[in-house]
């Protein structure tokens, strides 16, 4: 179980997570969702130790989670000037023994003898993906893993996560696009200014698009229709 | 608004400025100076047409590997000429004063030169040079794969002409100070945290093994040269044996200043200017041992820094 108890942030004042407690269960793909604004970047960056809470714990079986423990795949890639995608491969050390190059480039088909920079945004996701895949991590953060990819790479990515559960990881998954997580995860986080307001399970998923976009739609219909 | 381009620049060069600190005087300091010594030739030499030369490979330059084009031909009113009022105000301080000199229709010159190259428009696609680079250059060492592709024509021509000439007095340790320069360039963008914590190194430990792997590659590199040397000219001993001291302490202060100012995810363009200075200070005797404090001082700044994100 990974546990957060009392996790709170704060940038200029603002606070950003409010006192979060919640529990996710390990070897399971977690969802999180909200709208703009909500949280979820922070939270991630916070899981990844990427931004030190101003409170709060992350404990994974009574130890605090380890910066050793986690592969993120952040939401915009940054990469490198003029190096090839096989070099930015080699730059990180393949602990997942498992990681076959060549059975995945089957998919990927990404030039990897070419400078990224010539890559498009999906090839650069795709790029970045490959590097956290060869990380033996017991937890996967994906921060909008879905951006930016073509129709065949979303299913692929869909094929991945599913994978990544049955080999007992803990996936943490966000996506501005609901439709790929009602596929893949297990449990989806309604995440509303700062807080955890509800976890749907799968039997609940259809209930998602309601609580988060009813208020919004009735009233964006309202105001919309008078402004066009 | 035909003064776009200018308003968007002042607003850079202001806020570089408010980065740069007090650090700023002694660039405008140099800037002055170079512009008195631009007269000077202009006045004294008869064959000041270089300095014209010199400033118009320098917008070339600019425009062949500025990567705001898309932006300024497509979003802005009367791209051309304001490209070229760009390139205008910045070769002025170095060729207005021409015209009160012999050497006069310098400054006509430039105008016709710069006023062409906003037309100048160059799209490519570039090209990894050196693709199994890996074979000599670990990928752990991104910076200086990256780095090399990028500059490595200068690299190269540097590196040569000071092997070939190193048994001349001082010009092959001007030369080796360039490629400092340039190496210290490699170190101007920041990786993305995941990077930095590959290896799961403290923070001393990362940045004791980027430098010792810097010093190892400069030591390769400039051993040859610099041995020669000592050994042909025995005049200059003492600069020649304090040369390589001085050019790893530039490169370590370099490698401490990306991470004391590290921001993941970032280019640090700033950092090159206050990296100037110092490897200009460097080249005067009485300022020799302030890379080597500087190196130190900031090694215990970046290390602080690389606390939040690493395994300490």
């Amino acid at each position: 179980m990974i546990n957060v108890k009392d996790l709170s942030i704060n940038f200029n004042s603002h606070e950003v997570l409010k006192n979060i407690t919640i529990d996710f269960e390990e070897g399971l793909v977690h969802g999180i969702v909200g709208l703009n604004g909500a949280g979820k970047t922070t939270f991630f960056n916070v899981l990844a130790k990427m931004l030190k809470p101003d409170s709060g714990e992350i404990i994974q079986n009574e130890t605090a989670l380890e910066i050793k423990d986690t592969a993120y795949l952040e939401s915009s890639n940054f990469f490198f000037s003029r190096i090839t995608g096989n070099e930015y491969l080699k730059i990180f050390r393949q602990t997942n023994t498992e990681f076959n190059l060549a059975a995945l480039q089957e998919y990927f088909k990404l030039p990897l003898d070419e400078l990224i920079e010539n890559y498009s945004t999906g090839m650069k996701k795709k790029l970045a993906l490959l590097a956290v895949l060869k990380q033996d991590k017991p937890v996967f953060i994906l921060d909008e893993p879905f951006n930016g990819l073509d129709l065949e790479t979303n299913k692929i990515l869909e094929i991945i996560i599913v994978s990544l559960r049955q080999k007992q990881k803990t996936v943490f998954v966000s996506s501005h696009i609901i439709d790929p997580l009602l596929t893949v995860c297990d449990k989806i986080h309604l995440l509303e200014n700062g807080c955890f307001v509800k976890t749907y399970l799968k039997t609940d998923f259809s209930k998602i698009e309601e609580d988060l976009f009813g208020k919004l739609k009735s009233e964006a219909t309202h105001v919309i229709s008078k402004a066009i | 608004m035909t003064k776009t381009l200018l308003y968007i620049r002042l607003k850079q060069i202001k806020r570089e400025a408010d980065g740069l600190g007090l650090y700023v005087i002694i660039f405008i300091a140099i800037a002055a100076v170079l512009s008195l010594v631009t007269y000077a030739q202009y006045k004294n030499n008869q064959q000041a047409w270089y300095i014209i030369a010199l400033l118009s490979i320098i917008c070339l330059a600019i425009q062949y590997h500025r990567k705001d084009t898309q932006f300024i031909y497509k979003q802005l009113d009367k791209p051309h000429f304001q490209v070229f009022l760009e390139y205008l105000i910045l070769t002025l301080p170095f060729s207005i004063t021409s015209l009160i000199t012999q050497n006069w229709f310098c400054f006509p010159v430039l105008l016709m030169v710069l006023i062409s190259i906003p037309f100048l428009k160059f799209k490519f696609k570039h090209r990894a040079a050196f693709k199994n680079l890996t074979a000599l250059i670990p990928a752990s060492n991104y910076e200086w794969i990256s780095g090399f592709r990028k500059q490595y024509i200068l690299f190269i021509c540097l590196y040569l002409f000071a092997v070939a000439f190193c048994w001349v007095r001082i010009l092959p340790l001007a030369l080796l100070w360039f490629l400092t320069i340039i190496i210290s360039s490699f170190h101007l963008e920041n990786e993305p945290v995941h990077i930095l914590r590959e290896g799961n190194k403290t923070a001393r430990n990362f940045l004791s093994a980027k430098i010792k792997i810097n010093i190892k590659y400069i030591l390769i590199l400039y051993s040859l040269p610099v041995i020669i040397n000592a050994i042909v000219v025995r005049e200059f001993l003492m600069i020649t044996l304090l040369f390589i001291p001085v050019q790893i302490a530039l490169v370590c202060f370099a490698i401490s200043l990306k991470y004391c100012t590290y921001k993941p995810n970032t280019n640090i363009p700033g950092n090159n200017v206050a990296f100037s200075i110092i490897a200009m200070l460097s080249a005067m005797p009485y300022f020799l041992p302030i890379p080597v404090i500087l190196a130190i001082v900031y090694f215990y700044k970046a290390e602080k820094k690389l606390k939040t994100y690493l395994h300490d």
